[in-house]
């Protein structure tokens, strides 16, 4: 590949790119397809709100132990919004915190109030299409802050900035790539003339 | 037109419309994205230009051409290259082509054209930036490229046989737009009013690169030719449209996108079901379809293809045609509900691309009653993707047993069923498809066969009680999650499930194309296997100096020769 050009310079990805890689890394590190998709669409928004979300998903993926959990215990915030208990929902440890906070703003937009995530010393808040961060570092989101506590209700302070690219660390990004990298069938001649369906001459 | 609505006619049902036999015949129509693009243009008035055209005698170097719209321009910068002759292929796996294009958002300066040119040229082993909106590369057709040059610059005109058997001087491939390869995400312009409409960058990326190709030819006589070279007449340059192969990755595409799918099929559905729904038909708009059906012919005698299916398929449209001639002689259009009564006669009476072709046709005289339906086609919806946790157990297996009924009672477990497996391949990262029996690809299988998933998720369902929220099946069946999704999302979209199977050994990928190439506004298909094929793009359309109001609209129906 000829990637000479940017070889030096930060690369830049449109999100939908983190999208798709994020998608294959999730699937080739034995995620469900529909589980993958969830990660997908996470490490995205969390670019959106100049969040890595690369780092965060390569976090998740990464760690043997609680690799699966991070990205179900993240999943069910949205998949139960409206019927949680009135105090909220408590998580024992969060593996990945910056994880959760994609479906807490999927819950925020189901029931058309802020959501807060709360661990020790720090916050966040979202109304389901910005991000606010109280007493937190981008940094800490990306590893186990222990038990973290969900509720509806919130203000919003100073957003994230919204972003519309991300430059992810190229390790982390390798790191996806190689996970995606499984889900690919190695090349055969039979199937480059097979499965791409070769036929007729195309040089005519 | 309030007055002339009779009373409501409902939209055809998915499971008439959604069968790929039917997908796999349609047709372009007012709604297909290059017509809605030209409409635009014309209406809003852009402005083009040649902003350069730097390519030397050896056809090498770049050209920029600008289509300024009302608050935005937008350029095209296209390389010209030389390619030798057995460098040429139209397939992904290529690594060279005879020109490459990049749409620019904006007027580029010199520095940008200096980076796209390091960057374009290579394709899928360059990068774009957010500055760009699409990536593409075109070859020349070698069959009538060189007796175009040759003709022109012996100072005659091609033959005109040669020029209608082809259509077009040069055929794009792959048309990358939508974030890919470091472009701009479409949610970077979907708020713009002219990027409303899908695929809208995609297709003003081709028809300025149809000038371009125009513009190369001729310059290529000059060259060859000296003074006693001549310009392409405008005859012929304006039937000429530009070509396009098209392999299996645009087939996942309308799987993969299941709201944005049901939004263009819905669109033409309702369009549909609002002209069946007018009590009567004026003068002019009778008028207006019977000229378009006289042009169709001659478009549909145009058309060719080697492939044994669309031949017989042709052939079935030319019969059609021959009927529907019958017919509109028999038959008064004064009657009441006459669109109506023509559409219900043509599911007896015609094939399913007559059919198809004719549920076009009859939008063609009003555009006022339908153009508004475009900007529908876009998926504006960001919950669109969201699982609903909390739906009961009982609504997702009714809502499975309406998109997937047909798909419940069939043995998946027999081979036939499932005699095939979407993968994507290492070599070039393209969707391909393979035989699960024959081939190691099964672990590689990527999620392109809806129906059986459900399925298996409608099996797993079977003993959870009917008040269970989803979420707890969710928890645990993982697995399902995928199933669970576009089943909700089918309860929004009727249209947004294919409803058949899509790993059958009986499948003919070309259907999943053909849907999506009509919905663009090709015509001409002509498969060259079961799973690729070529298309035209802009055939007949006015070039950018030319287009107004007048020559928007009806472009695609050519005209007969005086």
């Amino acid at each position: 590949m000829k990637n000479a050009v940017m070889n030096n310079a930060v690369m830049s990805y449109a999100l939908i790119e983190v999208e798709a890689m994020a998608k294959k890394a999730a699937r080739g590190a034995g995620q469900s397809w529909g589980m993958a998709e969830e990660a997908a669409k996470a490490a995205s928004w969390l670019c959106a709100q100049n969040l890595d979300g690369v780092a965060a998903l390569a976090c998740a993926l990464g760690s043997d132990a609680g690799q699966g959990d991070a990205l179900a215990a993240a999943v069910a915030i949205s998949d139960t919004a409206g019927a949680w208990p009135p105090e909220g929902m408590r998580l024992e440890v969060a593996f990945v915190p910056a994880l959760l906070l994609p479906f807490a703003a999927y819950a925020a937009r189901q029931v058309a109030q802020p959501v807060t995530l709360s661990w020790q010393g720090g916050s966040a808040v979202t109304d389901g299409h910005r991000l606010c961060l109280e007493d937190l570092q981008p940094q800490d989101l990306l590893h186990s802050l222990g038990q973290v506590a969900i509720r509806i209700g919130g203000t919003l302070g100073e957003p994230q900035e919204h972003r519309t690219r991300a430059e992810p660390d190229a390790a982390d990004w390798q790191q996806l790539a190689d996970l995606a990298q499984r889900t690919y069938a190695p090349a055969s001649e039979e199937s480059r003339l097979k499965g791409a369906g070769a036929g007729l001459n195309d040089n005519d | 037109m309030s007055d002339n609505r009779q009373m409501a006619v409902a939209r055809r049902s998915p499971d008439q419309v959604m069968r790929l036999a039917r997908l796999g015949s349609m047709h372009q129509c007012r709604l297909s994205f290059m017509r809605v693009l030209m409409r635009r243009m014309a209406s809003d008035g852009w402005q083009f230009s040649r902003k350069e055209f730097a390519v030397g005698p050896d056809g090498v170097g770049h050209a920029v051409y600008v289509a300024q719209g009302p608050e935005r321009a937008y350029s095209l910068v296209a390389f010209a290259h030389d390619l030798p002759d057995e460098m040429r292929s139209d397939r992904v796996i290529a690594t060279a082509w005879d020109a490459t294009f990049a749409l620019y958002d904006g007027i580029p300066s010199a520095e940008d054209i200096a980076r796209l040119s390091k960057n374009v040229p290579y394709q899928e082993a360059g990068r774009i930036s957010e500055r760009e909106l699409s990536l593409s590369r075109a070859n020349r057709s070698v069959r009538l490229w060189q007796h175009v040059v040759s003709a022109l610059a012996k100072g005659e005109q091609p033959d005109r046989a040669q020029i209608d058997a082809v259509g077009y001087l040069m055929r794009t491939t792959a048309v990358y737009g939508s974030g890919k390869f470091g472009a701009a995400d479409y949610s970077v312009i979907a708020d713009r009013p002219e990027m409303g409409v899908p695929f809208q960058a995609e297709m003003l990326s081709v028809y300025l690169t149809r000038a371009f190709v125009r513009d190369l030819v001729n310059h290529m006589a000059r060259t060859q030719g000296g003074a006693a070279a001549v310009e392409l007449a405008p005859d012929i340059a304006g039937s000429l449209g530009i070509g396009n192969s098209t392999g299996l990755g645009l087939g996942p595409f309308i799987i993969n996108h299941p709201v944005l799918f049901n939004n263009w099929i819905a669109a033409r559905e309702e369009a549909i079901a609002r002209v069946r729904a007018l009590g009567s038909a004026s003068a002019d708009a009778q008028a207006v379809f019977k000229d378009l059906v006289a042009r169709s012919e001659l478009s549909i005698a145009r058309w060719r293809s080697e492939h044994p299916v669309q031949q017989a398929k042709i052939a079935d449209l030319r019969q059609d045609m021959a009927l529907l001639k019958v017919q509109l002689a028999e038959f008064d259009l004064n009657s009441a509900a006459p669109w109506d009564a023509l559409l219900t006669w043509s599911e007896e009476a015609l094939s399913l691309e007559g059919r198809e072709l004719l549920a076009s046709l009859v939008l063609e005289p009003y555009g006022a009653l339908v153009d508004d339906l475009a900007p529908s086609m876009a998926d504006r919806d960001p919950d669109g993707f969201r699982i609903d946790g909390s739906m009961p157990v009982g609504e997702l297996r009714a809502l499975l047993e309406a998109s997937y009924g047909w798909a419940l009672p069939l043995d998946w477990s027999a081979p036939e069923q499932r005699a095939r497996a979407w993968y994507v391949s290492a070599e070039k990262l393209e969707p391909r498809l393979g035989e699960r029996f024959e081939e190691p690809i099964e672990p590689y299988e990527t999620p392109l066969a809806p129906a059986r998933d459900a399925a298996t998720a409608y099996g797993d369902l079977e003993d959870w009680p009917n008040d269970e929220p989803i979420a707890a099946f969710l928890m645990r069946h993982p697995e399902h999650r995928y199933t669970v999704r576009r089943s909700q999302i089918s309860a929004r979209a009727p249209y947004s499930e294919i409803r058949d199977n899509t790993i059958s050994a009986e499948l003919f990928p070309v259907d999943l194309l053909r849907v999506k190439l009509a919905f663009f506004g090709a015509t001409h298909f002509d498969p060259r296997s079961d799973r690729w094929l070529r298309i035209t793009m802009f055939g007949n359309a006015p070039y950018p100096e030319a287009l107004s109001p007048d020559n928007a609209d009806l472009w695609v129906y050519p005209e007969a020769q005086p």
